[in-house]
């Protein structure tokens, strides 16, 4: 989805301009911007890198990171800002937050600037980084841990301390809500899938209760969204999936094949084993629930497979005409397999 | 008849022009989409080689899906669509619910995914684990 957008914002000099007058007005001392250059930019985030020079603090390396059309935000960058800096203030490793600004005009869409993290981010480059350093697996089994300790962090910030505006799963909870949302993947399909079908039947009969207390959840922490560097895990990253949730859901996310690139035998990221992340979750204070473990599990597989399957669609209605969307149809069968074997009787 | 190359050997000449020559030459975003394309190129040359044989197998599975989860003496529809359509409804419906059932089904949906998979990504069967 990168190509959408890329050319609706602009990185000249200009966008660094406006954003060190804007900067010198909110810290009312003369701010500058320097090299700012865009690292990515998809259709719902635009992501760039710069210095920040400020007479007080010195040099800044910023992260900058808008909203190209406030209509498309899965979350408003306020919350999302606020989002992060509670999950830091619990020990999570979260790039800081040093302002937002929620007024499009500046640099047309809503941003927020947060601390510029050095580290590998690119899956493959991630594993790669991880097994030059330490290929004994120990580096890795900790990214794991430290992912598990992460996560716990995260589920134990009390509920009033959530910030508002998150959306809560609507129905009876986070359960029933991600089922009405698969049963209406299914009916949406273009051809019917048995496997799918067996699946979301599955789903349905084993059904766990809906979480006591539903939690502040990240939805998306996996190989490809932390920072890596040669000593560890150093932050998450893309919070804008943040949510009420339940529990597992994130920790079961973490395990997911399609975050393992090839390295199948590690279940986290292709990092380090699903025990070296559940030890640590549970060291940390959290209550793994095996049971429930497994049914998001298995609910993000069919869920994500189903997804695929609407990629495809979204290319053929014309809603959306990418050969990446359209190649998404024959990714179908993988999460269909991977659906399967962890529904082996 | 068209003189050869067959389809699937000038698909198999396109993915190694796309591969070979044209990748390297670009960058960025544009890269890419050519990779995406040149993956689909080798995808459906293989689906023009083991498609019929994949398809003829999901027919038989999918009918002895339908004998273990029909209800009743019903025929199974005739066409594979229709024959698909019905027994994800079955499935959908709960009708491999008993642990048995649920076994013989699960065999044979492995069966039918194993032979899109030798089509869409080779080998990737070949992690069995969670």
């Amino acid at each position: 989805m990168s190509e959408t957008s890329n050319t609706s914002v602009s990185t000249s000099a200009s966008m660094g301009d406006r954003l060190g007058s804007w900067l010198s007005e909110m810290r009312g001392r003369p701010v500058t911007v320097h090299g700012l250059e865009a690292v990515s930019a998809g259709a719902r985030r635009f992501n760039a890198l710069c210095e920040v020079r400020d007479p007080e603090i010195g040099s800044q390396q910023i992260a900058l990171t808008m909203i190209p059309s406030a209509s498309i935000q899965l979350l408003d960058v306020a919350t999302e800002a606020a989002v992060r800096t509670v999950a830091q203030q619990a020990g999570v490793m979260v790039p800081a937050v040093y302002e937002v600004c929620t007024d499009e005009s500046v640099l047309g869409g809503p941003f927020f600037l947060s601390a510029a993290i050095t580290g590998e981010t690119v899956p493959r480059r991630v594993l790669r980084l991880v097994q030059s350093t330490d290929p004994s697996g120990a580096l890795g089994q900790k990214i794991a841990g430290q992912i598990g300790t992460a996560i716990a962090q995260l589920h134990a910030i009390p509920p009033d301390q959530i910030p508002p505006g998150l959306v809560t799963p609507p129905g009876a909870g986070p359960i029933d809500a991600a089922m009405t949302g698969v049963e209406n993947q299914l009916i949406e399909l273009l051809a019917p899938s048995p496997i799918f079908s067996f699946g979301v039947s599955w789903l349905e009969r084993n059904a766990p209760s809906e979480p006591e207390v539903a939690c502040l959840v990240h939805s998306d922490i996996r190989n490809g969204n932390i920072i890596v560097g040669p000593d560890g895990l150093r932050a998450i990253l893309d919070w804008e999936g943040s949510r009420i949730g339940d529990p597992m859901e994130d920790t079961a996310w973490t395990c997911q094949r399609m975050w393992r690139f090839r390295e199948d035998h590690l279940a986290v990221g292709g990092l380090g084993d699903a025990a070296s992340m559940s030890d640590a979750y549970i060291a940390a204070g959290g209550h793994f629930d095996e049971d429930r473990f497994r049914w998001w599990r298995i609910m993000g597989t069919v869920r994500w497979g189903l997804s695929m399957a609407g990629q495809s669609r979204a290319h053929l209605d014309g809603s959306f005409p990418s050969i990446v969307m359209a190649a998404s149809g024959r990714r179908v069968a993988e999460l269909e397999y991977d659906a399967l074997c962890l529904l082996h009787p | 008849m068209q003189h050869p190359p067959s389809a699937s050997q000038l698909l198999t000449a396109v993915a190694e022009l796309l591969n070979d020559e044209i990748l390297p030459a670009l960058s960025g975003p544009v890269q890419h989409k050519a990779r995406v394309a040149a993956s689909l190129v080798s995808i459906i040359e293989r689906e023009i080689r083991l498609g019929p044989d994949a398809q003829s197998e999901e027919h038989r599975l999918l009918g002895e899906i339908f004998d273990l989860t029909a209800s009743g003496t019903a025929n199974p529809p005739e066409d594979l669509d229709s024959l698909r359509l019905t027994v994800a409804t079955h499935l959908r419906n709960g009708a491999a619910s008993e642990p048995e059932v649920h076994a013989q089904v699960w065999e044979r949906l492995m069966q039918i995914v194993r032979a899109d998979l030798s089509i869409a990504k080779p080998g990737y069967d070949s992690w069995d684990g969670v």
